[in-house]
C-alpha cells in the first residue's frame, strides 16, 4: 500500500466520521444559535435516548429500527426538558446559570441512564452487517455510506427548512437579531422550544447512526457526543449553521489522521490543542461571527 | 468521631479547594471549566517532590501550589482577553489538554528496589510521604481543614481591603471598574494566579492523602463540580465553595437513600436553586444579613 | 487643559466625529449641545478611551491619552458620569462610593462621607444600589465621578429622565457645590440647565462643530437653531 492510498483511505474514514459530527454540531450549534448559551447537557439526552434503546434492545429484542425511533423519541423528550428546566426560566439571566443548570442536568441524565445499563459497555444494534465495499483499493462499510447518505439529507433538511418556512425563518430572525423578534411578533418562547426539540431528534439520529457503527455504547458517550458538537462548532465559527457542518467534516478528518500517525490520545489531544488555539487566535472559528453583543443578545432574550 | 465520618470530611476539604479556585475567579466575572487542571498538575507536581525527589511535605506542598499559580498566570496571559465565553470553552480545553498530557507523562525511577513515579494511563501511586510521617487519620483531618480555613481567612480578609473591592468591581461590572480607574486585565490575571495556586495546594493534599492519582480524576467532571459548589454554597462569601462541596459530598457519601441516584438528586437540587437563588445560598445579601447580625449582638442600640 | 485636535471618530462606515476640535481650560465648564446622534456623547466616549480614534489627537496637559485604555485616563482624574447610571448593583449606596475610589490609593472613609454629605444621600448610605430611584441613582453617579476629586469631569445628561423639581434641584447642587472651580464637559438636552452651569456652549451637528461661544451666543447663531429647533 502506497502512502498515498493510506493517506486517502484515513481522510475517506475521516469524511465518514466526520459526517457524524457535523450531525452532532448541526443540532447543537442549532441549539446554540437559539439560545445563545451552550447546552452542556446535550450529549446527556442523546445518550439517554441510546440507553433507553439499549435497554429495549437487551431485554425486549428491539431491531434496529426500533431502536433508532426509541432513540430520536427518548433524546427529544430529554431535549424538551432541557430546555423547560435550564433555558426558559433563566433566559435574562447570565450565561453562566444555564450553564450550570445543564449541567446538573447532565449529570441527571447520566446517572439515569447509567441505572438503566449498569455495565460499562453495552450492546447496540448495527444498522446493517455487511462487508465493506471496494472502491479500487479503498474500501468503506455500507453502514458508513448509509451515515453519510442520511447526514446530508437531514443537512438538506435543515437547510431548506430554515430557508423555505416560516419556521425556520423565525428561527434565523431569532439567532441572528433578537431585538427584531421582538419587534416582527415572533414567539421566542414556541420558537426555542421547538428548535430543542428538532435539535435534539437530528442529535438522536446522530447518535444511533453513531452508535450502530461502533454497536455498542457506553457511559463515556454523553460527554464525548457534547464535546464533539462544541469543537465542531468552534472551528466552523460559533453559531454558523454551515460552520457547523464544515467543523464537523474538518474535525473528523484531522481527528483521523491525526489517530493514524499519533494513536488515539494524540488524535484527542490535536482536537482539544486545536480548539484552544482556534479560541486564542481566531475565535470566529472558519466562518467568523463576532461575540461583541451576545452577552447582550442572550438578555435581550425575554 | 467515627474513621468514617474523618474521611467523609477530610475528603470535602480536599475537594473544597478546586472549588474555592473556581469561585475565586469567579468573583471576578470568570467562569473557568479548567480549575481541575490546575489541581492535577498540583498533584503531580506535589507527588513527585516527595516520591521521586524525596523532598519533605513541607517543601512538596508549596511547590504544588507553585506549579498551579504558574500554570494559571501562563494560562490566563493567553485567554483573559477573550470574551467571557470563549474563555470558558479555553479553560475546558486547556485542562483536557493536561488530563491528556497526564496520560502521556511518563517519569520513573527505582526507590529502595521498586518503581515509582507517574506512568502515565496507569497513574501515579505510592505517595506515601504522609503515611510515613506518621500522620494519623485525624491528623490528616486537621493538615486539610487548617489549610483550608487559613486560605478562607485570608480571602475573607483580602474582601474588605482595596483589593478586594476591585475584584468585585470586576465582576459585577467590568466596564464601569475601567472607568473608576481598575486595570481588570491586571485584577483578573491576579485572580486566576491565586485560584491557580488554592488549586494547586489542594492537588498536593490530594495526592498525599489518597496516596494515588490517575489523570481520570482530573476530568471535565471535577471542574463542572468545582464551579458548581461556588454557584451552589454562594458566591458572596469565600465559605461558599466549601458549603457547596460539603452538600454535595455530604449527600453522596452520608445518605444510603441516595445511594444509586445521588446525580439525580443533585443535579435537581442545582438546576431549581439557579432558578430561586441566582447567586447561591451565601450570596451578597444573605452575607450581608449575617454580617449585620453580628453587629446588632456586638454593639446593642437599645437598652 | 484637554485638548482635541482634529479628532475623528469612525465606526462601520459612519463618521461620528469629523475633526473635531475642543479645548477646556482650568475651572471651565463647557456645555456640549446639538441634536441626537450628533456626537455629543461619542466625544466623551472618546476622551475617556471607550473609542479608538480614527485620526486626530486627544491631549491632556500636553501629553496624549489617545489610546490610552480607559483605567489609565480615569487614573488621570478625569472622571465620567455615564448617560445611564451603572452602579455596581449588589453594592450599597456607600460601598458604590468606596468602589469608585478604590481604583486608587488612600483611605476611603473621609472622601464617601463627604461625597454622601454633598449630595444628601446619607440616609440612603446601607440602601443597595439595585433599590434606587432614579433621582438617587443619578446622584450616585455624579458622586462616584467626584468622591475623588476630578481634573476634569464629564457629564453624561446628568438630569435626564428626571421630574421638573428634581432637575431644579439637580441644577443647584451643580451649579453651587459640584462644578465651581472645576473643569469639566456637560451634556444634554436642556439648554437651560447648561446655560446656567456653562461659561462656553459648543454645539454639534453630524459630529462636527458648528458653534463654539458664550450660550447666549451659540444659542442664538442660526446655523444652531436650525439643528436644534428646525428654524433660523
Amino acid at each position: 500500500m502506497t502512502p498515498l492510498i493510506d493517506v486517502v483511505q484515513v481522510s475517506i474514514d475521516g469524511v465518514m466520521t466526520g459526517s457524524g459530527y457535523a450531525l452532532l454540531a448541526l443540532g447543537f450549534t442549532l441549539m446554540f444559535g437559539v439560545m445563545r448559551r451552550l447546552n452542556l447537557s446535550f450529549g446527556a439526552a442523546l445518550m439517554l435516548g441510546a440507553y433507553a434503546a439499549g435497554w429495549l434492545h437487551l431485554h425486549a429484542g428491539f431491531g434496529a429500527l426500533a431502536v433508532a425511533a426509541t432513540t430520536v423519541v427518548v433524546a427529544t423528550l430529554a431535549g424538551v426538558y432541557i430546555e423547560r428546566l435550564c433555558f426558559a426560566p433563566l433566559r435574562g439571566r447570565d450565561a453562566i446559570a444555564s450553564l450550570v443548570s445543564s449541567f446538573a442536568v447532565w449529570m441527571q441524565l447520566e446517572e439515569l441512564a447509567t441505572l438503566m445499563l449498569p455495565r460499562h459497555t453495552n450492546a447496540f444494534p448495527a444498522l446493517m452487517d455487511g462487508d465493506p465495499f471496494l472502491f479500487g483499493p479503498f474500501h468503506v462499510r455500507p453502514d458508513q455510506i448509509v451515515m453519510l447518505v442520511i447526514a446530508v439529507a437531514l443537512m438538506l433538511l435543515v437547510w431548506l427548512t430554515l430557508h423555505r418556512t416560516r419556521a425556520g425563518l423565525a428561527l434565523r430572525v431569532l439567532a441572528d437579531q433578537p431585538g427584531a423578534a421582538l419587534a416582527v411578533g415572533i414567539d421566542i418562547r414556541s420558537t426555542a422550544l421547538m428548535t430543542f426539540a428538532a435539535a435534539s431528534a437530528l442529535g438522536g439520529i446522530a447518535a444511533f447512526l453513531i452508535l450502530a457503527g461502533d454497536r455498542q455504547v457506553t457511559p463515556m458517550f454523553g460527554m464525548w457526543a457534547t464535546t464533539k458538537g462544541l469543537i465542531a462548532m468552534m472551528l466552523g465559527g460559533l453559531g454558523s449553521i454551515p460552520g457547523a457542518v464544515v467543523g464537523g467534516l474538518a474535525l473528523g478528518l484531522i481527528e483521523a489522521h491525526a489517530q493514524w500517525r499519533l494513536g488515539p490520545q494524540g488524535r484527542d489531544l490535536l482536537a482539544y490543542a486545536l480548539l484552544f488555539l482556534c479560541l486564542v487566535w481566531r475565535p470566529g472559528g472558519l466562518f467568523g461571527q463576532t461575540l461583541a453583543d451576545t452577552e447582550a443578545t442572550a438578555r435581550a432574550r425575554l | 468521631m467515627s474513621d468514617a465520618a474523618i474521611s467523609v470530611l477530610t475528603n470535602i476539604g480536599m475537594i473544597s479547594f478546586v472549588g474555592l479556585s473556581a469561585w475565586v475567579l469567579l468573583t471576578v466575572g470568570c467562569v473557568s471549566f479548567g480549575q481541575q487542571a490546575f489541581f492535577g498538575l498540583g498533584a503531580y507536581a506535589a507527588g513527585i517532590g516527595t516520591a521521586v525527589w524525596q523532598w519533605p511535605l513541607l517543601l512538596a506542598l508549596p511547590f504544588g501550589a507553585l506549579v498551579g499559580a504558574l500554570a494559571a498566570a501562563l494560562l490566563g496571559a493567553m485567554t483573559l482577553r477573550l470574551h467571557g465565553l470563549y474563555f470558558s470553552i479555553a479553560t475546558f480545553a486547556f485542562a483536557e489538554c493536561c488530563r491528556i498530557g497526564f496520560e502521556l507523562f511518563s517519569y520513573r525511577t527505582t526507590r529502595d528496589g521498586e518503581p515509582i513515579g507517574p506512568d502515565g494511563v496507569e497513574g501515579f501511586g505510592e505517595i506515601r510521604a504522609v503515611f510515613e510521617a506518621g500522620f494519623t487519620a485525624t491528623d490528616q483531618l486537621t493538615l486539610v481543614w487548617l489549610l483550608l480555613a487559613l486560605a478562607v481567612s485570608l480571602l475573607i480578609a483580602v474582601e474588605r481591603t482595596r483589593h478586594g473591592i476591585r475584584a468585585r468591581m470586576v465582576g459585577e461590572d467590568p466596564v464601569a471598574a475601567a472607568l473608576h480607574g481598575v486595570d481588570v486585565a491586571h485584577v483578573r490575571l491576579a485572580a486566576a494566579t491565586v485560584a491557580g495556586a488554592l488549586a494547586g495546594l489542594g492537588g498536593g493534599l490530594y495526592a498525599h492523602l489518597t496516596t494515588y492519582i490517575e489523570p481520570r480524576l482530573f476530568d471535565a467532571m471535577l471542574g463542572v463540580h468545582a464551579l458548581a459548589y461556588g454557584l451552589i454554597g454562594g458566591l458572596g462569601t469565600a465559605i461558599g465553595p466549601v458549603l457547596g462541596a460539603a452538600l454535595d459530598i455530604g449527600l453522596l457519601e452520608s445518605t444510603r437513600w441516595f445511594s444509586g441516584s445521588r446525580m439525580i438528586v443533585f443535579g435537581g437540587l442545582v438546576a431549581v436553586l439557579i432558578i430561586l437563588r441566582p447567586r447561591g445560598l451565601l450570596d451578597e445579601a444573605a452575607v450581608r444579613r449575617i454580617a449585620n447580625l453580628f453587629h446588632a449582638r456586638a454593639r446593642p442600640r437599645h437598652g | 487643559m484637554l485638548a482635541l485636535d482634529r479628532v475623528t471618530v469612525e465606526f462601520g462606515g459612519l463618521r461620528a466625529l469629523d475633526a473635531l476640535d475642543l479645548a477646556v481650560g482650568p475651572g471651565e465648564v463647557v456645555g456640549l449641545i446639538g441634536p441626537n446622534g450628533s456626537g455629543k456623547t461619542t466625544v466623551l466616549n472618546a476622551i475617556g478611551g471607550l473609542l479608538p480614534l480614527s485620526g486626530g489627537e486627544i491631549r491632556w496637559r500636553e501629553a496624549r491619552i489617545d489610546g490610552q485604555p480607559p483605567h489609565r485616563i480615569a487614573r488621570l482624574g478625569i472622571a465620567r458620569a455615564l448617560q445611564h447610571p451603572r452602579p455596581y448593583l449588589r453594592m450599597t449606596v456607600a460601598e458604590n462610593l468606596r468602589a469608585a475610589w478604590s481604583g486608587g490609593h488612600g483611605d476611603w472613609r473621609e472622601p464617601v462621607e463627604k461625597t454622601l454629605a454633598l449630595l444628601e444621600l446619607e440616609g440612603q448610605r446601607d440602601v443597595p444600589a439595585a433599590d434606587l430611584g432614579l433621582n438617587d441613582r443619578r446622584r450616585l453617579n455624579l458622586g462616584q465621578a467626584i468622591v475623588r476629586p476630578p481634573e476634569l469631569l464629564l457629564l453624561d445628561e446628568p438630569a435626564g429622565g428626571l421630574a421638573a423639581e428634581e432637575i431644579a434641584a439637580m441644577t443647584e447642587l451643580l451649579a453651587s457645590r459640584v462644578l465651581p472651580g472645576r473643569a469639566a464637559i456637560v451634556v444634554d438636552h436642556d439648554v437651560e440647565m447648561l446655560s446656567r452651569l456653562c461659561t462656553r456652549f459648543v454645539a454639534l451637528d453630524a459630529g462636527r462643530k458648528i458653534a463654539e461661544g458664550t450660550p447666549a451666543e451659540v444659542l442664538a447663531a442660526p446655523a444652531v437653531r436650525r439643528s436644534l429647533f428646525g428654524d433660523a
